[in-house]
């Protein structure tokens, strides 16, 4: 039975968990999907607290109560069913944090909300630990195990049951244990019966009305469909996200054009992802010109600039316009590379434009491969449509790798051309300029400066790497489509100042002030008030700005708006690991307070197990977030990175929790000091790991990915349950060996956020490596350990 | 006891025709004072724009129960989710028009009618266009008890402009866009000028000058600003955030 519940309670919370990152993806933005980890951590923390507080008399009516572990399944769906649904009550709205005073406490109130599923999954694997130390290995296996399979629960459950039917089938597994199981009371039976009636009822009834999960009004969405004679005329949800497509009269949709245009657009459709992301496809054969249209946007200079081009590859991340430009330009062979594969989909079955072909595929593992060079590349990715919402995104799209990788498959004369919105201050378009120089130094080019041009409107801009340097016929016919069409052109080699800000102007020439003092100062990065360094895959964070050194220039340059501030990641997380620690002192207080009202303050233990348990709880969640971060490159999806890492690495675990009965008190240590080389050997070698798996297909690099998490699951899931059987003591003593372990946890998954961002995510696979480690030193001899684990 | 009552009705009478003037003049000194730490400290000097901010009676143009408030240094809310501007941002988008009297302007966005109002005092001609029937009616009805004959109201979707009374010399935009409409951009005459705050709707904008030469547009920025999004076409029928 508590082998079965703790199987059952890991698959549903870990589902739920990779649910509630969708949730928040598609209600809120990515700032609250990355609290998810943490405030299952703090549930599960929350839950060996509770134990511990409760003292032996919790115990001992676990060993005597056979209801317990069903009561507590009951709970874990009734709280996953019901802190969904409440949440969802909740008027919680981030970007109104800085003007709307109640907003902090519907943050809080939904965190503990949330919490509760896990509280009650946690209580039950302590108190399955408290119970019985010897079965640690057992329970250890099953916990994982769980886990593992629950990682798999979106993957299945999504395309069927969407976001809210997905959480409710999650909410259900554990009621399997409490209406199937033998032995479980009647009475547990007929609650769980009901509770099982409930949410089928809440699946079926109007489709599932009551589950439906909305974008966030600030979101693309629900705009275009507020449009007169919008409709929304196709749904499909899966791990890759929510694809719906929008259809009307009043979509307009083609940044980068210009207002001289006197033309009409084609009628177009608009295929969102997760609310947001939108791709256009229009319909060229709508309008005479068909897509002429496209040669009045500033995306199309990389064709000016070429001339002649035969062949094109598009990266498309958002957009479409892209796409038209190819189609406007003649080129014979046009490649469109789209991530989601029911946007490729649409895509192909929309535009039937001789020698075009769309692939689903990213676009790091497509160059990888090899294969043709190309006359143009362009990279359309306008990026989240809040400025700042996608801060603590990981998108290796825009490195210098990234921008290596583009530059060795030019044509001799290509041009590689990025699209992005124009950000003030400055900060997006000069990092990706600072990134195109570092990326032209490292492949060994000595004129940098003169391969680059940036041309903008009023609100996006494109920039330019030219395979030969921008100059002669070249630059001629850019300047020439500039002026015509009312852009300006913001650097070229030679560029002079009354070439600057003739249509679209500033204050002052911010942009091409900040161009200018790239190529000719070399401090100009370590002195710009913003983080613009450029990025390599390791720390790929397009879309964060802030230094912490000057916060306080970045509040003023801005005009003193404190939303802005907001829309930082750095704060949010920074923020977050602040509250985290906050809450897990408390959790970690309470019991020790509890002990001196009682005489007994040493009855938690003393302090070395405890922190060998707390290192080990560092060093497997830093493991996580780095394997989750640096095997994002693979694949296509921040859900679908999060499915493979945390079942590979979990399913893995139970191998190792299984292998820990084996493991004598010895040995422990043995095991700590391979996991902490086998982490560091991994996290430096993980950026060729991850290049070499880049060219294979989706089915192998998810192999690959499953070894590379695999080799470590297997040895990480020996410690804590070898740890728990050998620390014997009382029943309390153990939940509070897990409730610092869980702490431990909530602190590795806030601070990684903080960790990844400022020295990348190698950092974090040393980091673990060094928890390991220091468990491994912290660990006392076995004689010690147990004198130390007995009741003191 | 009865001549008691009725003596301390006229009373409360008297008492209540010798404070209407005195309000009055409140509102007026209140004006005064608006538009010398509001307008004028933050650098607007077109003297034209500084006197038709006095003359305009800005408190007519708020619901009663905000008339209080009328010349504070914030945008208030006029219903369905609405405001009228702050008044700063009324002067500074009627300045950047550079308006000389001659003028034909449209303005998209009627709301309460105090921007038609002041522009009504520095163009020849205003025409207005409010896509919600309700602030449309109220405010046409305001303007026109105002005895303000050069303004034209009208309901409609402002994103199309009036194509009737095009080409306009200036036009203005008093809620957010993502994009300049581009039947505005048709109906500007050549050397026209249009103010409109552009960027993302529910974020924040650039309040913007856009200028005509030819087929030639040029864009100014002139400062950040929060508007309530554009309905109608531009947008839809999305509640206000802010």
């Amino acid at each position: 039975m508590t082998l079965a519940a703790v199987l059952a309670l890991s698959l549903s919370t870990l589902g739920y968990e990779l649910l509630l990152t969708r949730y928040f993806s598609l209600a809120h933005g990515n700032h609250l999907s990355f609290l998810v980890i943490g405030i299952a951590m703090l549930g599960f923390a929350a839950g060996g607290t509770f134990a511990s507080l409760a003292g032996d008399r919790w115990v001992s009516a676990a060993r005597r109560k056979r209801e317990l572990f069903p009561g507590l399944c009951l709970l874990c769906s009734l709280t996953t069913a019901g802190s969904f649904l409440l949440l969802k009550c909740i008027p919680l709205d981030y970007l109104r944090f800085p003007v709307d005073g109640l907003q902090p406490l519907y943050l809080l109130a939904s965190c503990i909300l949330l919490s509760l599923p896990f509280f009650a999954a946690g209580l039950a694997l302590c108190t399955a630990y408290a119970m019985d130390p010897a079965r640690s290995a057992a329970i250890s296996c099953a916990g994982m195990l769980g886990s593992g399979a629950g990682a798999l629960v979106p993957l299945i459950a999504l395309p069927v049951l969407g976001e809210g039917g997905s959480i409710a089938a999650a909410a259900m597994a554990p009621l399997l244990v409490v209406l199937f199981w033998p032995g479980v009371g009647v009475r547990s039976r007929l609650a769980g019966a009901a509770l099982a009636a409930g949410l089928a009822a809440l699946m079926l009834v109007k489709a599932g009305a009551a589950l439906a999960v909305e974008p966030s009004p600030y979101k693309s969405l629900p705009q275009i469909v507020a449009a007169p004679g919008t409709r929304l005329t196709s749904r499909s949800t899966g791990l890759l996200g929510r694809v719906e497509v929008v259809e009307g009269p009043s979509l307009r949709f083609a940044p980068g054009l210009s207002l001289g245009f006197a033309g009409s657009l084609p009628p177009q459709r608009a295929v969102v992802v997760d609310g947001d992301e939108q791709t256009i496809v229009y319909d060229l054969e709508g309008t005479p010109d068909g897509a002429g249209f496209a040669r009045s946007s500033h995306l199309f200079a990389p064709y000016v600039l070429a001339g002649e081009v035969a062949s094109c590859l598009v990266v498309e991340r958002g957009g479409g316009l892209g796409l038209a430009c190819a189609a406007a330009s003649g080129a014979r062979l046009t490649t469109v590379l789209v991530e989601n594969p029911e946007v490729a989909r649409i895509l192909r079955e929309s535009y039937r434009v001789p020698g075009l072909s769309v692939e689903a595929t990213g676009p790091r593992s497509f160059l990888a491969r090899g294969g043709a060079r190309w006359d143009v590349i362009a990279v359309e990715s306008w990026g989240p449509s809040v400025p700042g919402m996608a801060s603590l995104s990981v998108d290796a799209t825009l490195t210098v790798d990234a921008l290596r990788a583009y530059w060795r498959r030019l044509g001799d004369s290509g041009v590689l051309s990025i699209s992005r919105r124009l950000v003030l201050p400055p900060s997006d378009s000069v990092r990706i300029f600072a990134t195109a120089l570092e990326a032209l130094r490292s492949e060994g080019i000595g004129d940098r400066q003169n391969h680059l041009a940036v041309i903008r409107n009023w609100d996006t801009c494109t920039i330019l790497v030219s395979r030969l340097p921008v100059a002669g016929p070249g630059l001629a016919r850019l300047e020439a489509f500039a002026a015509r069409l009312g852009f300006d052109l913001d650097y070229f080699p030679g560029i002079t100042p009354d070439k600057i800000d003739r249509f679209n102007r500033y204050g002052r020439p911010f942009f091409a002030d900040a161009y200018r003092d790239l190529v000719g100062d070399p401090s100009f990065i370590r002195r710009y008030p913003l983080d613009v360094a450029p990025q390599g895959d390791d720390r790929p964070f397009p879309s964060r700005f802030l230094r912490w050194s000057r916060i306080g220039d970045f509040y003023r340059v801005t005009g003193e708006r404190v939303y802005l501030l907001f829309l930082s990641g750095e704060l949010i997380a920074a923020a977050a690991l602040a509250e985290g620690a906050a809450v897990c002192l408390l959790l970690l207080l309470l019991p020790l307070a509890a002990g001196a009202r009682r005489s007994r303050p040493r009855s938690l233990g003393a302090g070395r197990p405890l922190a060998v348990f707390a290192a080990i709880g560092l060093g497997f969640m830093f493991c996580e977030m780095c394997l989750i971060d640096s095997l994002a490159l693979l694949f296509p999806g921040a859900s679908v990175t999060l499915a493979v890492v945390l079942f590979g690495l979990l399913a893995s675990s139970a191998a190792g929790g299984l292998l820990s009965a084996r493991l004598s008190g010895r040995g422990l240590r043995g095991v700590l000091a391979v996991a902490a080389l086998l982490l560091a050997a991994l996290a430096l070698s993980l950026p060729l790991i991850v290049h070499a798996l880049l060219p294979l297909g989706l089915a192998l690099r998810v192999a690959g990915a499953l070894v590379v998490t695999g080799i470590p699951g297997v040895l990480l899931g020996i410690p804590f349950p070898a740890a728990m059987r050998g620390l014997g003591g009382t029943g309390p003593r153990r939940a509070y060996a897990w409730a610092v372990n869980g702490s431990a946890s909530v602190l590795a998954s806030t601070g990684s956020a903080l960790v990844a961002m400022s020295a990348g995510w190698m950092t974090l696979g040393l980091l673990a490596a060094a928890s390991y480690a220091a468990a491994a030193i912290l660990l006392p001899s076995a004689r010690a350990w147990n004198t130390e684990a007995g009741e003191l | 006891m009865r001549r008691s009552a009725s003596s301390l009705i006229l009373f409360l009478f008297l008492l209540l025709a010798a404070c209407l003037p005195l309000a009055a003049q409140d509102f007026a000194a209140e004006r005064r004072r608006m538009v010398e730490t509001q307008i004028e400290a933050r650098g607007i000097g077109d003297e034209r724009v500084l006197d038709a901010m006095r003359r305009v009676e800005r408190h007519l143009f708020v619901p009663a129960d905000m008339r209080g408030r009328a010349y504070t240094d914030s945008p208030l809310p006029i219903g369905e989710g609405q405001t009228i501007s702050q008044p700063y941002i009324v002067a500074l988008m009627t300045e950047t028009l550079r308006l000389s009297g001659s003028e034909k302007v449209l303005e998209v966005g009627t709301g309460s009618g105090y921007q038609a109002a002041v522009l009504s005092l520095l163009a020849k001609e205003v025409c207005t266009v409010e896509i919600r029937p309700g602030l449309q009616k109220r405010g046409a009805e305001l303007l026109a008890s105002l005895g303000l004959r050069n303004v034209a109201a009208r309901q409609a979707d402002g994103y199309d402009g009036w194509a009737e009374k095009a080409p306009f010399d200036c036009i203005m935009i008093t809620a957010a866009v993502n994009h300049v409409p581009p039947p505005l951009l048709r109906q500007l005459k050549d050397g026209g000028r249009m103010v409109l705050p552009l960027g993302n709707p529910f974020a924040y904008q650039d309040l913007v000058l856009v200028t005509r030469t030819g087929g030639t547009y040029t864009v100014d920025h002139v400062l950040g600003v929060l508007f309530v999004p554009m309905t109608g076409k531009a947008l839809g029928a999305q509640p206000s955030k802010e």
